[in-house]
């Protein structure tokens, strides 16, 4: 069996669908909040321009919420709607093209591979890739809408955005750095959704695709109410981030985290996987 | 190639789908499966094909025992269902990219199977425009193509015109000259009766030898 053919069939297969164009449209409504909060500051002087950097989007995008602390009902469900819609999206994107592969020519695909763990690991290196792609489109989309209003391509965050937006969690002189910047902005939210997605995908073998999907927005939700690198969506959410908050989620403890999670899901899948039958639609 | 179905049970959620088969398949012979819909012809196919596991009971292939030492026969072509394919593509390239998994074979080859199931290589319609008698084809031929040891036809003749019936037949006929082991599962009994050694009939998971030819 040629393992390069089996990779590259499932990233031409799983990659080249136009549901992923989706993505744009996700990751613009949530540039467009941030263009119209990036115009308020033009407005009270604190920028000199209309318009942010493409690393202010890149920062806004996967922003979160700070953690819910219940003191009643009226914000016991304080749920971080725009957030939810980033990192689901994503999900939602991936949910269910291990069935979809299956039920097209998957079936002669697996068939041809000498073991059902081959198939599941090139399963696998697809989910981590179709993350990158979304990835790739919503970071190009925040750069075009960088660009096109008013403000600038650089991977420096502006100052007052970062003051603005972590009022009262930024010191007064904090610079963000470019590494921290791509740390907490891409790499931290990309190893937390691709964890997700491989969790997505591994439940996928238990249970059909819309209750994985339901479980892993629990898994999200849960990590709305505690700040800890091990409530998964944590890494995903900026603004909780170690890198401004002292006492924050380090990125690292995150990203080490959401590892763990796509090894261990890869192994259970594999497992789970070489284990079940792959019976028909209608059986 | 020896397949020996030893004693296999398979229970799906409760309900039992193989009762206690046991069969012995050799190279160079085609066997055939009898039933009506939903008597276990196509999860008999399945389990031959590891693509599911038995509840009890056994599969070996060549003395080695499926889902344990194996998963899936080494060399084996099969048509289960309806034929799925990548519907943006040309059924020449749709074989070309699953040929290129095992890459045993090459564009020769390919075209070669396609004409000899009655479909034009250099067609360029998408698979999605085909009819379903050519996708049954195009299924036929990512069956046959890689000259495989052990070949699994789950009604090969659904939706083919009478030509169509007779080619698939010659083929499996000239596959079975070559030595490889055919099981087909086929509702049209005048069809079996003129193609298998060996016809069973199953009816509920249960398995009965009828006649030898």
């Amino acid at each position: 069996m040629n393992w390069r053919n089996l990779v590259a069939h499932d990233l031409r297969c799983g990659l080249l669908r136009k549901r992923y164009l989706a993505a744009v449209g996700i990751a613009a409504v949530q540039c467009a909040q941030c263009t119209i909060l990036l115009n308020g500051y033009a407005r009270m002087g604190l920028l000199p321009r209309p318009g942010g950097t493409w690393m202010d989007y890149l920062l806004f995008m996967y922003m979160g919420n700070p953690a819910v602390k219940i003191e009643g009902i009226q914000n016991a469900f304080n749920v971080p709607i725009w957030w939810l819609l980033m990192v689901g999206g994503c999900l939602y994107l991936n949910l269910d093209y291990l069935l979809y592969d299956l039920s097209n020519s998957g079936l002669q695909i697996i068939v041809r591979c000498e073991t059902k763990r081959k198939w599941y690991f090139s399963k696998c290196v697809w989910n981590l890739a179709a993350t990158a792609l979304f990835f790739l489109i919503s970071s190009l989309t925040a750069l075009a809408f960088a660009v096109f209003t008013g403000g600038s391509p650089s991977l420096m965050a502006s100052q007052p955005f970062i003051r603005g937006v972590f009022l009262g969690t930024a010191e007064e002189d904090f610079t963000l750095s470019l590494g921290q910047g791509l740390l907490v902005a891409v790499l931290a939210p990309y190893c937390t959704v691709a964890a997700l997605s491989i969790l997505e995908m591994t439940l996928n073998l238990a249970v059909k695709p819309v209750f994985s999907f339901l479980i892993c927005l629990v898994v999200m939700m849960v990590s709305v109410y505690f700040q800890t690198p091990f409530a998964l969506g944590n890494g995903a959410a900026v603004c909780r981030s170690g890198v401004f908050l002292s006492d924050g989620v380090d990125p690292w403890a995150s990203i080490a985290v959401a590892g763990g999670v796509i090894l261990l899901c890869g192994a259970a899948g594999c497992f789970f996987f070489h284990y079940s039958d792959i019976l028909g639609r209608e059986e | 190639m020896r397949i020996v179905i030893d004693h296999v049970t398979k229970t799906i959620k409760g309900a039992v789908i193989l009762d206690d088969v046991s069969l012995t398949l050799r190279s160079g012979t085609v066997y055939g499966l009898q039933g009506v819909n939903g008597s276990g012809k196509t999860m008999l196919m399945r389990l031959i094909a590891g693509l599911i596991r038995p509840t009890s009971g056994k599969v070996t292939i060549d003395g080695k025992i499926l889902g344990k030492d194996l998963d899936f026969p080494g060399s084996m072509g099969l048509l289960i269902e309806n034929p799925a394919f990548l519907d943006g593509h040309t059924g020449l390239k749709n074989l070309e990219l699953l040929a290129q998994i095992k890459g045993e074979i090459g564009l020769p080859q390919i075209k070669e199977t396609l004409r000899e199931v009655g479909l034009k290589p250099e067609d360029p319609r998408k698979f999605k425009k085909y009819s379903l008698g050519m996708k049954q084809r195009l299924g036929i031929a990512a069956a046959l193509m890689e000259k495989p040891d052990l070949i699994l036809l789950d009604e090969p003749t659904n939706a083919l015109d009478d030509r169509g019936v007779a080619r698939i037949c010659a083929l499996i006929r000239r596959e079975r000259e070559r030595g490889a082991l055919i099981v087909l599962a086929c509702h049209d009994a005048s069809i079996l009766e003129g193609l298998a050694d060996e016809i069973y009939k199953i009816s509920e998971g249960k398995i009965e030898k009828r006649a030898a030819r």
